[in-house]
């Protein structure tokens, strides 16, 4: 099974099977009675930066959550490393009965990691705690050898010296950085970014955005929500447009210069506007 | 007029015993306390469950602690237990553990409420970095809980300790029970009612000014 | 227990049952005097907290703090005990229940109101001063309204926690249900069976004016969209007041 989306980009790097590292068929995401996220096919390959634009509301973070089942979808499946996931069950009456499934998914995040617009940094516990909890209960790391790992990780992101620092007292920029090297430091196959600077003042923001471009130069597979369409014309191998939860448009930094779409061309203009 | 016959020496002479029914009164309000404390958390976890199994259990003992009168619960678990021969508590053993139950149902929203307060982001972040479902409970969600549950835990506490009044109708060696004895003894049963009654509203004023002073620090410097 | 199970005998209390319900009765006449007082009292208090006047401010404050610190079992004791032997007034239990209660709530009452004449949007007092309206007219027909949908649900809490104090009362001798059942939980020697259905009674009557209390919103609410009190949580059964 190696379906591999038409695009001008050099082949990805040899996965398990050779095939793409992420594949999503046919999923679909429903509140109620409104769809965010009508049935959609995606693939990201490894190695890949892959970044989704669109308006507030096009279904960009819907999509963006589905992948690590942070908000499952209710239809489709989800193909990551050679495993496949679909929708859980959900047992009303015996829960227990869905532990086996809950390990599976858990076991899914493990291997991908997500930054939050809202940083979701943990305030209970310091900059250090807060990368070293991963280790220590995903990883199973000792107390030491998970404080050693999350030193090395807050280093890469260049905040060192907040390890002991609790996040009430750290600036926007500086949360985010924790929350990346939270994620990071449990070695992810696949990073999740969603509007990762959209909460951040303006001169927060390319610090962030300066360590995404360094960890998708490292190869990296990324999959980037974000209104940062400098960032994603400069970094992205593949640039996804969607609007009212449909992907409309998809390829490479170039050919959105001159998109095909109206919508696409309406959006891009509506951006242009605000710069 | 009466005033002037206030026999303070009476209350001087019973001092000691005052204080101890204080102690006891403090003690037994403690223990519920911890009980209602330690029930509170499961009952409202079950309360929150998805199965019907768990959430009708918790929504009928809640109606039931919330809806029995304390001094009822007190009587059951004091005389008809003992009358039945099932077991006997002593004053104090019936005293802490009706605080304890019909407590429970209060911390049960208190924890609810308190868990529901931590905003969704910490779960999903939680859930974002591999940790399962428990993990992500005891480690990310109960610590921001337990903090914001603290305020109102306190008037909880204060509550109890008003309903420990009622205790001495059961014969705990409590201040009213000092009171009420003395009084049959030395026939100054106004010094003696009057005197507990300040020192209760007294500790009961300062546990409530307390619990303010714990609200307004938690509240500031925590995010 | 099984012998326990086997042994209970209900028989008695179905004999007792006028009585048992005079004890209903006496329950929600206490319980209904005192709300009612309590409503009044504790206007007042939240006017007086409400004053520009300092003097009278501080003191509505302090009297508000001391109403809510009483605990009902010990005052009741010592104005039926201790006041009257200190004096040798002599009171009768039901009023001097009434009396406790009334100042208890008025004090939860008072802070109930003042929570929620602060949650009437400002623009309210406003726009009725702008067209004209005294303040007596204000009051009655723009913010007291508005304040009594605001703070119903938390004022059917305290009308639960009412009747099930009045249990207490039966410690100085008024027949209501608690008292009726001790009587005859004595009598029979079967307190179990007596306790257990008082116990079931009580909350069978906080059950029913619990879901009563809702229509009583949704009547007084008909006409408006307001949100109750927050931090005054909508509890069923009834709130711990402190």
């Amino acid at each position: 099974m190696s379906a591999v989306t038409e695009q001008t980009d050099e082949a990805a790097v040899a996965g398990r099977d050779g095939g793409p590292l992420l594949e999503l068929r046919g999923v679909q995401k429903r509140f109620g009675d409104f769809t965010a996220l009508h049935p959609t096919d995606l693939e990201v390959v490894r190695g890949e930066v892959v970044c989704i634009i669109g308006p507030s509301g096009s279904g960009k973070s819907t999509l963006l959550r589905c992948v690590n089942f942070i908000a499952p979808p209710n239809e489709g499946t989800i193909a990551f490393d050679g495993q496949v996931y679909a929708p859980p069950v959900v047992h009303r009456w015996v829960p227990f009965l869905g532990r086996a499934e809950a390990r599976r998914l858990t076991a899914l995040r493990a291997e991908i990691g997500m930054v939050f617009q809202l940083f979701n940094v943990f305030p209970h516990l310091t900059a250090l705690e807060n990368v070293a909890l991963g280790l220590r209960k995903t990883r199973g790391l000792s107390r030491a050898d998970a404080r050693a790992r999350a030193m090395a990780e807050l280093e890469k992101v260049g905040i060192p010296e907040k390890a002991s620092v609790y996040p009430e007292k750290l600036s926007g920029g500086q949360k985010q950085r924790v929350a990346i090297a939270r994620a990071l430091a449990l070695d992810p196959k696949l990073m999740l970014f969603d509007e990762a600077t959209s909460a951040l003042d303006p001169e927060l923001v390319s610090g962030i955005l300066q360590i995404m471009r360094d960890l998708a130069a490292g190869g990296m597979t990324m999959l980037v929500v974000t209104h940062e369409m400098r960032f994603a014309l400069e970094v992205a191998d593949r640039i996804v447009f969607m609007d009212e939860g449909r992907i409309v448009e998809q390829g490479t930094p170039q050919s959105f210069r001159s998109p095909s779409h109206e919508r696409t061309r309406q959006f891009l203009r509506s951006i242009a506007q605000e710069e | 007029m009466f005033v002037a016959e206030f026999a303070w020496e009476i209350i001087w002479d019973h001092s000691g015993e005052l204080g101890r029914g204080l102690l006891i009164t403090l003690e037994v309000t403690a223990a519920g306390f911890g009980l209602a404390a330690a029930l509170g958390l499961p009952i409202a976890l079950m309360r929150t469950a998805r199965t019907p199994l768990l959430t009708v259990p918790a929504v009928m003992w809640l109606a039931l602690a919330r809806g029995i009168p304390l001094l009822i619960v007190i009587f059951l678990l004091y005389y008809s237990l003992a009358e039945q021969g099932v077991v006997t508590f002593s004053a104090f053993q019936a005293g802490f553990l009706s605080l304890g139950l019909t407590g429970s149902a209060y911390m049960a929203e208190i924890y609810r409420s308190a868990l529901q307060a931590v905003p969704q982001g910490q779960s999903e972040a939680g859930s974002a970095i591999g940790l399962t479902g428990a993990q992500g409970f005891a480690h990310v969600l109960l610590p921001q809980a337990l903090r914001t549950a603290v305020p109102p835990s306190v008037n909880i506490f204060v509550a109890l300790l008003k309903g420990a009044t009622l205790l001495s109708v059961i014969a705990m060696a409590d201040m009213f029970h000092v009171a009420q004895v003395v009084s049959a003894e030395q026939y100054r049963p106004f010094e003696l009612y009057t005197a507990a009654a300040v020192i209760i509203i007294a500790v009961t004023l300062v546990a409530s000014a307390v619990g303010s002073i714990v609200e307004r620090r938690l509240s500031r410097g925590y995010r | 227990m099984s012998g326990l199970l086997a042994s209970l005998d209900f028989g008695p209390v179905w004999d007792q049952r006028e009585r048992l319900l005079s004890g209903i009765g006496t329950m929600l006449y206490v319980a209904v005097i005192s709300m009612l007082l309590s409503v009044v009292g504790g206007l007042l208090l939240a006017t007086m907290r409400r004053s520009r006047l300092r003097p009278i401010n501080a003191l509505g404050f302090l009297l508000i703090q001391a109403c809510r610190g009483i605990a009902l079992y010990v005052l009741i004791l010592w104005l039926f005990y201790g006041l009257a032997a200190g004096t040798g007034i002599r009171l009768d239990p039901i009023p001097t229940g009434i009396f406790a209660l009334t100042l208890l709530n008025s004090g939860y009452m008072a802070e109930i109101f003042r929570a929620g004449f602060d949650a009437i949007p400002e623009g309210q007092r406003e726009a009725a001063t702008a067209l004209g309206l005294g303040p007596v007219t204000s009051m009655a027909r723009i913010q007291a309204p508005q304040a009594i949908q605001i703070t119903l649900p938390a004022t059917g809490n305290i009308f639960v926690d009412i009747i099930k104090d009045t249990s207490i009362l039966a410690l100085v001798g008024v027949s209501e249900l608690l008292r009726e059942s001790q009587t005859w939980a004595q009598y029979y020697s079967r307190s179990f069976e007596f306790y257990v259905a008082a116990a079931a009674i009580y909350v069978g009557v906080v059950l029913l004016v619990s879901f009563g209390w809702r229509y009583l919103e949704r009547y007084a609410g008909r006409h408006l969209h307001i949100e109750p009190l927050r931090g005054q949580r909508r509890w069923l059964f009834g709130m711990v007041r402190t």
